[in-house]
């Protein structure tokens, strides 16, 4: 065995193991420890493979180089070295353990359970084979005459043809090869009744099946049950077929419903309705136009009311002026009458004549008049 | 060590020991049809944890055979709303980021795979990135979104997917 075919990190250890002793990468006990300027401790071939990916620590991420990392201490590797192993062959028999170190010593010296060349055929042989007569030799079972390899043939016992097997009913020593056969007639089996299939519950030993049968109804009806359940079957069938062809017709009747041409009375049936729906529609829409109607109506009622209100209002307010003004006018007319009174009668000789022309005289006057007034107000 | 049957081994072991940790008792790991580089995880979210808390998440690891000098991915398989979990259910963290590749951009070679990290580490820091989203690299823009601009329609959200991972387990 060579060293290289020792994989240590698979190894099985006989007790835990301080986690301070295994690799933070693989996790199980250092191999071939190394340790590395930041000062973590890794398995050489661990870090080595790391630093292939990325050149940083592992642990702190610090920048790392392949010269960066040495072996451990000699004491860190003697702590992992000296921890108690099984045997690697651990699962085909061997129960030696030891210090880990020692393994590859073992595997290569004394190991009962690696495979060797063997001496005579060169095939492959178990150590504590190896010493004996070559096991690849064939040989006859004793009970199947078969030619096996001597070194299968404790396997080949376990399962031979022509070993005795014992029947689990009826205590019968018989071949293996035929004990499946011999379920089938073994007396003391437990069968169920012919016509189980039928519904009768009745099981017991093979010998007394024809016992039970003579008084079974269900044997007794058998002829007809089973004619019943062929039909019913038969039946099923027919009726999964029909239900298909149904459903597969179903959506075409839909299809056709709309296209094809419908007849006479059909088509006057559809006009007579569309005709029903639309007078519908029309009564619908004369009641909301007669309802528009009204409604517009009194919109227009609302709004001439008010601006008939407005019109008495403006009338009247006009009127109101219009009385000012003719209130003013006299008062004016009848102050320059006054002025011309005690201003000078001479100059006005037609003074006394009518109230028609001061006021056509008034009208030259009233211009500055109303200058006057704009001012005093 | 990067040989399969290293990191069979190693896998092995630490499905032994996830699986006999009673501290672990929220989360519950198997394997995927007997391979040991697939793992099927189911979380239980402790009521505590902001948003998410009480909901059963299944996910699913996969482990390179390179492991672990590269991550492994974990993908969840119960829909779940989360600014740093893709739609698909693949989970975005920096630590499940190999060390070599930058194609992220934006992180630094500090926060991602480390070999010394196990699946129970991941995780750990996966159920800490459910309460705690990082807003930088949103793998769900409009959880993202939604998570800054409308908390209350984001916890909604999050609420209907912790209920309906009930009903799906």
């Amino acid at each position: 065995m060579d060293s290289e075919q020792i994989d240590y990190q698979s190894l099985n250890y006989l007790s835990t193991v301080d986690h301070n002793l295994c690799c933070p990468i693989c996790r199980s006990p250092l191999v071939d420890p190394v340790y590395t300027t930041c000062l973590h401790t890794f398995c050489s071939t661990c870090i080595n493979k790391a630093l292939e990916r990325s050149q940083t620590c592992p642990v702190d991420r610090t920048p790392l180089q392949a010269e960066d990392v040495s072996p451990a201490p000699i004491m860190i590797a003697n702590l992992v070295n000296e921890l108690a192993v099984l045997c690697p062959n651990s699962e085909l028999g061997c129960t030696f353990t030891c210090a880990r170190y020692l393994v590859e010593a073992h595997l290569s010296h004394d190991c009962e359970f690696v495979y060797m060349k063997c001496r005579e055929c060169g095939d492959k042989v178990l150590r504590r084979d190896a010493g004996r007569e070559c096991l690849h030799q064939l040989e006859e079972c004793t009970h199947c005459f078969q030619h096996i390899k001597k070194i299968d043939m404790e396997a080949h016992e376990k399962e031979c043809p022509g070993l005795l097997g014992e029947c689990m009913h009826c205590r019968l020593e018989i071949e293996r090869s035929e004990l499946k056969e011999h379920e089938f007639t073994c007396e003391e089996a437990t069968i169920s009744c012919s016509s189980s299939s039928l519904g009768c519950p009745w099981s017991g030993q093979r010998k007394e099946l024809s016992h039970h049968q003579a008084a079974c109804p269900f044997t007794f009806l058998r002829p007809v049950l089973q004619a019943h359940a062929e039909r019913l079957t038969k039946l099923e069938l027919e009726n999964r077929t029909l239900r298909k062809r149904i459903e597969q017709l179903t959506p075409r009747i839909n299809q056709s419903n709309t296209t094809e041409p419908l007849s006479f009375d059909e088509q006057a049936y559809q006009f007579l309705t569309e005709q029903e729906h639309m007078r519908q529609d029309m009564e619908r829409l004369s009641a909301t136009l007669g309802e528009l109607e009204i409604k517009q109506g009194m919109l227009l009622m609302n709004e001439s009311l008010r601006t008939k209100e407005e019109l008495a209002g403006i009338r009247a307010a006009i009127n109101g002026i219009r009385m000012q003004i003719h209130w003013l006018l006299t008062v004016r007319v009848h102050g320059t009458e006054h002025r011309h009174v005690v201003g000078g009668g001479a100059g006005t000789p037609s003074n006394s004549a009518g109230p028609s022309h001061p006021a056509e005289h008034s009208a030259s006057r009233r211009l500055s008049d109303n200058f006057g007034q704009g001012v005093k107000l | 060590m990067s040989s399969p049957a290293a990191s069979t081994a190693l896998l092995r072991r630490q499905l032994k020991e996830m699986q006999g940790d009673k501290d672990l008792s929220n989360i519950s790991v198997g394997l995927i049809d007997d391979n040991i580089y697939e793992w099927e995880v189911m979380l239980m979210i402790s009521d505590d944890c902001k948003f998410y808390g009480g909901g059963f998440f299944r996910a699913r690891l996969s482990f390179p055979k390179d492991y672990p000098l590269m991550p492994p991915k974990m993908q969840f398989e119960t829909p779940i709303w989360h600014p740093n979990i893709y739609p698909d259910g693949n989970v975005c963290i920096s630590i499940l980021h190999p060390p070599e590749e930058d194609k992220y951009g934006y992180e630094s070679v500090q926060e991602r795979w480390l070999p010394i990290h196990t699946p129970e580490s991941i995780l750990i820091s996966v159920i800490s990135m459910l309460s705690s989203p990082n807003d930088e690299s949103p793998a769900n823009v409009n959880a993202a979104r939604q998570w800054r601009e409308d908390p209350t329609g984001f916890k909604k959200q999050v609420r209907k997917c912790v209920r309906d991972s009930l009903e799906m387990c």
